[in-house]
């Protein structure tokens, strides 16, 4: 098996979760799990969710659990509950060696299904584990921090697509209105906050806001914060601009973002087609390099509505 | 090092006496990370020493720009309750700027290439700093040192003891 480290990790990371908030929340999680099997080359992979004792999906893409007599596919399921459960309880990863009886649930898979190593890994957001990612793989491969990282990165986004309801496409309260222009103007201001809300709910980050480059505060999407977004969004520009200038002097033709790192939140900042700035409050996150990648493409994303944002007058 | 020279005494004695270990500091953190050029600069921008590469561009405009960006930084800081910040711009694929604060009254701005790890810069930059701190506290409250160049070499034999620790 060939991986070629953590940027493989996360691009995969990224490719999964890209597609959470385009599609029902139990058909993102058929293809995460199929996603992570191929990935992993894994004989089965599942995730567990809350404390439901069934799996809420599976994947097994060698038929090596469709393949089980009834007795065994039962045991199975009652070793796959028993690892999800123990990993769940205390957030710590586990492998089937580490369960009661290890050695004869090792042997079992092994001689079942072919797996040499199981592997659970929590799933946890706001500091709790809510659920596990098991993967049985097919031949034995040590895990390196960057996959810990990115699976953790999934944990955070499955904990929103569980908890998100109808928060994506749905407009409650919508005034319906009847000049073109007025309708235009309204869709796009939509357009805008559908990517601020997927953004937000990518990262688990504390706060998203839209600014110009000039520091008008534009739109912003999270928790509310203690201070004024309206000054904040005035530092925020002010200091890009400065760093911007900084980067032009080193070389650079155009600056598209700048990272302000502290011990509990960090702020980044990306430019928006030149006219706006992206801008993205996240706690400690467990894979930093993704919240970068996803709030880029989010800023991609809005450069693409720039002519309608322009015409629209939002900008 | 000659602006500084230029203004008033208290300013002068200061360089004279402790420029020349804050060099050194920067001209090991260069030595071990591998750096471009680091710049110290004080809060309202006046470049205090620096190492490394010649700046690209008038480095009076620099040190300007650091010290406005890394004080908007700071104002983010206070607002979400952070005790500070540091900051990371790309400039362009292959080169990054790294800012610090070095203590009360200073900050430091590493250039540094993709081929260097920021971790590595970050973990070597902190070490510095802490040293530049303390000559900054020591400059502060002592008058004079009767053996400059003593102290300085101490002070490079501790750095080298101390990162050497860490890293090996």
């Amino acid at each position: 098996m060939s991986r070629e480290g953590a940027g493989d990790v996360y691009r995969l990371v990224f490719e999964l979760t890209a597609r959470a908030t385009d599609v029902p929340y139990e058909k993102f999680l058929d293809e995460l799990v199929e996603g992570l099997a191929a990935h992993y080359h894994a004989r089965a992979c599942r995730v567990h969710v809350g404390d439901a004792p069934r799996a809420a999906a599976s994947a097994d893409p060698d038929n090596a659990l469709g393949s089980l007599d009834a007795a065994n596919r039962a045991r199975f399921d009652t070793i796959d509950a028993m690892l999800a459960e123990e990993v769940r309880e205390d957030g710590v990863l586990r492998t089937a060696l580490d369960l009661d009886g290890g050695e004869e649930i090792v042997n079992f898979l092994a001689r079942e299904i072919q797996t040499p190593e199981t592997f659970a890994f929590p799933l946890i957001a706001r500091g709790k584990a809510f659920g596990s990612i098991t993967l049985y793989l097919g031949d034995g491969y040590p895990f390196e921090e960057a996959d810990v990282r990115g699976l953790q990165a999934i944990g955070n986004v499955l904990f929103a697509a569980n908890n998100r309801g109808d928060a994506f496409g749905t407009q409650a309260g919508k005034v319906s209105v009847t000049s073109d222009k007025l309708r235009a103007y309204q869709e796009t201001l939509e357009k805008v906050g559908k990517v601020l809300d997927e953004l937000l709910f990518l990262t688990d980050a504390k706060s998203v806001l839209l600014l110009d480059s000039q520091g008008d505060f534009i739109s912003k999407r999270g928790e509310e914060s203690k201070f004024s977004s309206t000054d904040f969004a005035t530092v925020v520009a002010s200091g890009f601009a400065a760093a911007s200038r900084l980067s032009g002097m080193y070389g650079a033709e155009g600056n598209r973002s700048a990272l302000h790192e502290g011990d509990k939140e960090s702020v980044l900042v990306c430019q928006v087609a030149e006219r706006a700035l992206l801008c993205i409050v996240y706690r400690d996150h467990a894979a930093p390099a993704l919240v970068t990648r996803w709030t880029e493409t989010a800023a991609s994303r809005l450069a693409d509505h720039y002519a309608a944002l322009t015409e629209a007058r939002v900008l | 090092m000659s602006r500084g020279a230029a203004q008033d005494d208290k300013r002068t004695v200061f360089y004279a006496k402790d420029i020349h270990q804050m060099n050194l500091v920067l001209g090991k953190f260069l030595q071990k990370t591998g750096a471009e050029t680091v710049l110290l600069v004080d809060a309202a921008g006046h470049l205090v020493a620096r190492q490394g590469e010649t700046s690209p561009s008038s480095e009076d405009t620099i040190t300007a720009l650091v010290a406005g960006t890394f004080a908007a930084s700071q104002a983010m800081a206070e607002m979400l309750g952070a005790a500070e910040f540091s900051s990371l711009i790309p400039c362009g694929d292959e080169r990054s700027l790294m800012l610090l604060r070095a203590g009360d009254h200073a900050l430091l701005a590493v250039a540094f290439g993709d081929d260097s790890s920021v971790t590595l810069i970050r973990t070597y930059a902190l070490e510095s700093i802490r040293r530049i701190a303390a000559l900054y506290k020591s400059q502060s409250t002592t008058n004079a040192d009767p053996d400059e160049r003593i102290q300085g070499q101490r002070f490079d034999n501790e750095i080298d003891g101390a990162l050497d620790g860490v890293f090996g």
